[in-house]
């Protein structure tokens, strides 16, 4: 029982990685427990949904920079003479970006995170192995959360236990034979959003379905060349065409999607028939299109008369269009009508809610498609609308459309508040949680820096070490066994065969079809998989096959591009064939691994949805059951978010959803196998 | 204001994820009195303010020191002086603008002593570092006013968290892992019925494949029981390893029959295997649930015959009818911003919970009557599981049927049901209300605590065997005792001089002989052999001594936290509160819960 280490935590040089429920709670706690410099980074901005724990921001903050915001309202609350001897430095950027490399680290007595995705995390642990700096890591969901500690040579680094991944869905499910709310909501999302809104060039598999349905009789031609330019042809559908109306686009991808793509789908006989299927039905299109009170709120702009500024029209579409329709979402009914306004109940009454997702869908789209419009004429280059849980039209596009689609094939609806949910993976979220997370941290980064602080190989330091923990909250009395609700425990011992802080001892196998995926299908999908920022892939026979980097010249980007799009088979070097040694690197996170292949033909989608299997030997399973330990990757179409969201952590979807629907009706849920 | 629901919405949507629209509405009726506003008082406060209760009410009559700057987060340095209490709730009000913030000037104290009406209109009261002998006070005056009480105290590293309140049901419990009711062992005839409908032999492949492993768990049992020598009745289940293990392997040649030899089982089979112990799991009823069925009758008739529903509380304390304390400060635009939204919607989890007693014991009635056959109402959930669309639809309308069948007899029990006096005039309990309590039962819980002043008698004799023993609740043992031991050495002016102002040894002399008293004093009476100081550590008295009045700010942000997380679940009366005096250490960073809290 030695006295606190105050003088430490005021004399340390620490790095707060995330600026959101937790790193509010952390920045107070360490400002007031003298710590005195302070770097914290966070690429995310301040949004409404965050200020029921996230207590350094206000309203009039909504859409400023986290970290910028928290710097400030904790030296505002520093009295004058503290605030001169206290540094905070923000950085309102995403921790992947070069200049937060190794050398960036280095500076630090220890890194504290509170981070909302695995994806980061794992960048972060493998820079402070590099860097040899300690990191305490923490999450919470709900009410429950933790606190773990990873020192190099005392305790496991954070990726020596895999964390459960999001669970992926086989694509033939997802545009063929949806049967869960959560098909037809990644549907939604992923495929119909984000080839309507996305930026120039994306192609979803929405758009594929249609060059698959076509391609069956060209077996002759150049699969290849035949793949592009009916990829091309179908995603050419999903741009409104010279002259055409947003409303009448919109009107025109309904028709598609909600008839003619059934009527495709339920002529395939074999999905149905012998597999007890329902068929879907078609849904009539002509009964939704021409109602005045869509046309009129999806051509409406809530931004101020007389300034018609690209930014303010952008402004302007960002507004809810379900609620200009008068159809409130209630938690239970998507589109109820709950609205006091006499028109709007009104009108709930003649139109029964089915026609309110298809209104929505229209309206809401045709602002979607405005701002987009609205984006690319401002920014010169269409980078689309990218989805955000927290954008209303976005929500409600996707609880429409993916209700919409429900009800083709017989799917129980979702409100906004469920769809919502499931669509932005959303993380339950207290302050209480965070406030008891937060106060264990400052706790276990004091004694992580006198175990720094010590000589090495001193007894202070063994002694110091011993005392290290990982410390689990459980809410009162569901902790197993017994009755404690903080229980801490002795860290994970490292993992001999982690390939992160092992030394690259533990083999990865992975197999899959060498005459089908391509290079760049390979890169992508590791470079995913590993969490890697700027990957680089090579062979002994081959040398360097792959990279990612704004160094590179010319010539370089060319000879990458020309060989992302080959067969691994037919790679130069007798190609990536069974049993060829995948080199792997990202400078950036001084990280290198090597990864087996091994071919094999004919994977069963439904079962590997990824078509590949990947084997980490000796790997541990991730633990179902452990507390607050479920974590999945994020998914939200921002790409390799970093700092901070209001995620805390994040809990497996499958898990949240049992929790979310629970209220509103069990789910048809079945997983049948099928083709 | 027309968009208040909405912003709402969106500001809470997190946490509205955790205990749901009806959870939200409770919490933001919620006027909640804060009883000092030290670190642990403002940690508190901050996390019920975001999370949005109705209003605070801050008494403490402390001016800011330079202490209060360096380890409250709701104080800032200009406040030098001033009054603590408004300094506190005007950063605190800062944080949500939908809260109404007061403050009262007061020693807590004195109010608790003078003023016991003040506290009758709150919906939640919390004290932070309260003598023992004013919590007790103070407990007395919350129960005889209905109101709950929580109490916390933090010395240095050390932390106590204790609810105090006559009964508190629980209906929503929420638990983190819950079987799923599905009746395996005990079938009712339609599901019996619905089995029995399936023919493995006469499907095709596919089909087969898809066959819900409920319906394979439920054929294999029958099939079991007519194997039988001679045939077991349709209650029988397997029961001895050897039998269980002979099911198992029986629904594994089963399954095998339909693949060809080195094939996999079928996954439909593979996961009636994991789930095969529920064919031997009778579907009784949880212990908590039982205890609460066992007296539903009984507290309900009571209900029925005293307007106070469940009272059993008579203390008398005289009201303070209209008492307006001195110096108190209201705001008033954040007063009219609540008056608004505020106005919980009479939703059907509420009615539920309103009318707990008497569909308890219409569920009790249920239970032990022909149609519940001796099991709970049927929540009718069922788990994801391999199957087709058509197939899982039909079984799950199977337990849907059931579910609603049971949930209509029990509103028609709860009918029957004296009412509670004072709800008398209210319309009974909807279906849905029923249905709402149906779908909880399981799970429903009541916890009672005993009184504080009771406690304080009684706590140490339950912890001896605690004190003695070598187990993980020893430290917390010695924490509650040298807690205790302090309070009463600080009740006495002479040893509190000691104890601020004398050094460090004289300190710890005080503590360990206050240890003595205490101890001496839980065993008067008692057969059993006497309690003396020798039992706490050493260690621990010199601990606690030279922490003296610390409050160090991030221990009380976890005690804060806690404090919190049982406040929010006494308001909105979902998950199960805290029934011990929790003990928070923060040297070995963990959190201990003694059973001194509970009624006799």
């Amino acid at each position: 029982m030695s006295p606190p280490a105050t003088d430490l935590l005021s004399s340390s040089h620490l790095l707060m990685v995330g600026a959101g429920g937790i790193g509010c709670e952390l920045l107070k706690t360490l400002v007031i427990a003298k710590a005195t410099r302070i770097h914290i980074i966070d690429l995310d901005t301040i949004d409404v949904s965050n200020l029921n724990r996230q207590f350094l921001f206000r309203n009039k903050h909504v859409g400023m920079s986290k970290a910028i915001v928290a710097r400030e309202a904790a030296l505002a609350f520093l009295p004058p003479a503290r605030r001169d001897q206290c540094s905070i430095t923000a950085h309102h950027a995403n921790i992947k970006q070069p200049e937060f490399g190794v050398e960036f680290f280095k500076q630090f007595d220890v890194v504290l995170n509170g981070l909302d995705n695995v994806d980061a995390r794992r960048h972060v642990n493998r820079l402070c192995l590099a860097a040899r700096v300690p990191l305490v890591e923490s999450g919470t969901t709900g009410l429950v959360g933790q606190v773990t500690c990873h020192v190099r040579g005392v305790s496991a680094c954070y990726e020596c236990k895999p964390k459960p991944t999001a669970k992926a869905y086989p694509v033939c499910t997802l545009r063929n034979t949806p049967d869960k709310p959560i098909h037809t909501i990644v549907w939604a999302k992923d495929m119909l959003f984000k080839q309507l809104f996305g930026g120039d060039g994306v192609v979803t598999d929405l758009a594929e379905a249609e060059n698959n349905n076509n391609n069956t009789n060209n077996e002759d031609s150049n699969p290849q060349e035949e793949q592009t330019n009916a990829d091309d042809v179908a995603a050419k559908f999903f741009k409104p065409e010279e002259g055409e109306q947003p409303y009448d686009f919109l009107v025109r991808v309904f028709r598609r999607v909600f008839v003619d793509d059934i009527v495709k789908v339920n002529g395939m006989d074999d999905l149905w028939e012998k597999q007890g299927r329902r068929r879907p039905v078609t849904l009539p299109v002509d009964r939704y299109k021409s109602n005045d009170a869509v046309k009129k709120t999806a051509s409406a702009n809530d931004a101020k008369e007389g300034e018609s500024s690209p930014d303010n029209e952008v402004l302007g579409l960002s507004a809810s269009a379900a609620a200009a329709l008068g159809y409130d979402d209630d938690h239970a009914v998507s589109f109820g009508c709950k609205s006091s306004n006499a028109d709007a109940k009104e009108k709930c009454a003649t139109a029964p809610p089915p026609d309110h997702d298809a209104h929505v869908f229209l309206a809401s789209g045709v602002r979607l498609l405005r701002r987009k419009l609205a984006l690319a004429s401002s920014r010169g280059s269409d980078d689309g609308v990218a989805f955000d849980k927290d954008d209303a039209l976005a929500t409600e596009f996707v609880t429409a459309a993916s209700n919409l689609r429900s009800r083709c094939y017989g799917i129980p609806r979702q409100s906004v508040f469920n769809a919502k949910g499931m669509a932005g993976n959303i993380v339950h979220a207290v302050a209480t949680t965070n406030a008891i997370v937060a106060g264990l941290i400052v706790a276990e980064a004091r004694k992580v820096l006198r175990y720094v602080a010590a000589a090495e190989g001193s007894d202070e330091r063994a002694a110091v070490a011993s005392k290290l923990r990982d410390t689990y909250v459980v809410p009162f009395p569901q902790c197993p066994g017994s009755k404690y609700c903080i229980q801490p425990t002795s860290p994970e011992e490292a993992h001999a065969g982690c390939y992160v802080c092992g030394g690259g001892a533990g083999g990865i196998t992975l197999s899959l079809d060498t005459n089908v995926w391509t290079l760049g299908e390979l890169a992508s999908f590791l470079k995913k998989k590993l969490s890697m920022h700027l990957p680089l892939l090579e062979t002994d026979e081959a040398g360097q096959l792959y990279e990612e980097g704004d160094d590179l010249d010319e010539d370089e980007v060319e000879r990458y591009e020309t060989l992302a799009k080959k067969r691994l088979a037919e790679l130069p070097g007798d190609g990536i064939v069974d049993g060829t040694t995948v080199n792997l690197q990202d400078l950036s996170q001084d990280f290198n691994v090597k990864v087996v292949v091994r071919h094999v033909a004919d994977l069963d989608e439904e079962e590997y949805p990824e078509l590949c299997i990947w084997d980490v030997e000796g790997g541990i399973q991730p633990v179902a059951n452990a507390p607050a330990q479920e974590e999945a990757e994020k998914n939200d179409g921002n790409g390799a978010s970093a700092a901070g969201d209001d995620d805390d952590d994040l809990v497996m979807i499958d898990e949240d959803i049992e929790v979310l629907t629970e209220n509103v009706q069990a789910p048809p849920a079945k997983k049948a196998r099928r083709v | 204001m027309a968009d208040a629901g909405g912003s709402h919405k969106r500001k809470y949507d997190r946490q509205i994820r955790i205990w749901g629209d009806h959870g939200q509405a409770r919490l933001q009726s919620a006027n909640v009195c804060m009883l000092g506003c030290g670190p642990v008082g403002s940690e508190t406060l901050k996390n019920l303010v975001l999370g949005g209760i109705a209003s605070f009410t801050v008494v403490d009559a402390e001016l800011v020191t330079a202490r209060d700057t360096g380890n409250n987060f709701l104080i800032e340095a200009s406040m030098l002086g001033t009054s603590r209490a408004k300094g506190v709730s005007a950063l605190a009000q800062e944080l949500n603008e939908s809260v109404v913030g007061r403050f009262v000037e007061e020693e807590p104290a004195h109010v608790v002593q003078n003023n016991p009406g003040f506290f009758r209109d709150f919906d939640l009261v919390i004290a932070t570092q309260l003598a023992d002998a004013v919590a007790a006070v103070l407990d007395d005056v919350c129960r005889t006013h209905g109101v709950p009480l929580i109490l916390s105290t933090c010395v240095g590293f050390a932390g106590t968290v204790r609810l105090s309140l006559a009964e508190h049901t629980v209906l929503e419990a929420k638990p983190d892992n819950s079987v799923a009711d599905l009746r395996i062992a005990r079938p009712w005839p339609e599901l019996m019925a619905h089995a029995a409908a399936y023919d493995l032999s006469a499907m095709d492949d596919v089909e087969r494949r898809h066959v819900p492993w409920v319906v394979l768990l439920l054929k294999h049992l029958h099939d079991w029981r007519l194997a039988q020598q001679p045939p077991a009745p349709e209650t029988h289940v397997p029961t001895t390893g050897p039998e269980k293990r002979a099911f198992r392997d029986t629904l594994r040649a089963w399954g095998s029959s339909y693949v060809e030899v080195g094939h996999d089982l079928p996954d439909n089979f593979r996961e009636a295997l994991s789930n095969a112990y529920l064919a031997w799991t009778q579907p009784e009823v949880p212990s908590a649930a039982a205890n609460v069925l066992s007296q539903a009758s009984a507290v309900a008739m009571r209900a029925a015959a005293s307007p106070v529903a469940g009272g059993a509380d008579d203390l008398d304390v005289a009201p303070c009818v209209g008492f307006v304390p001195s110096g108190a400060t209201t705001y008033a635009h954040a007063l009219a911003d609540v008056a608004t939204t505020s106005a919980p919607p009479a939703s059907a989890a509420a009615t539920a919970e309103e009318n707990f007693w008497q569909l308890a014991c219409a569920v009790s009635r249920f239970v032990d009557q022909a149609s519940g056959g001796g099991f709970l109402p049927l929540d009718g959930s069922l788990p994801d599981m391999t199957a087709t669309t058509e197939m899982f639809l039909s079984l799950q309308n199977i337990y849907h049927a059931k579910a609603e069948a049971d949930a209509t007899a029990v509103a028609s029990i709860a009918l029957e049901v004296p009412r509670p006096r004072d709800r008398n005039h209210t319309a009974p309990p909807s279906a849905a209300a029923c249905r709402h309590f149906c779908k909880h039962c399981r799970h429903i819980n009541v916890l009672r605590w005993c009184r504080v002043s009771d406690e304080l008698r009684n706590g140490i004799s339950t912890v001896r065997a605690a004190l003695a023993n070598d187990g993980p609740s020893r430290d917390a043992a010695n924490l509650y005792v040298l807690l205790r031991a302090r309070d009463t050495a600080l009740a006495d002016t002479q040893t509190a001089r000691v104890m601020r102002e004398g050094t460090a040894t004289a300190q710890e002399d005080e503590l360990r002989r206050a240890c003595g008293t205490v101890l001496r004093r839980a065993c008067a009476g008692a057969h059993s052999e006497p309690l003396t100081e020798e039992l706490i550590s050493a260690e621990w008295i010199s601990e606690i001594a030279r922490w003296g009045d610390t409050e160090p700010h991030t221990v009380a942000t976890v005690i804060g936290g806690i404090v919190s997380q049982e406040a929010i679940k006494l308001v909105t009366r979902q998950f199960v509160p805290l029934d011990g005096v929790l003990v928070y250490n923060a040297v070995r960073g963990d959190a201990a819960v003694l059973d001194v809290a509970k009624t006799a």
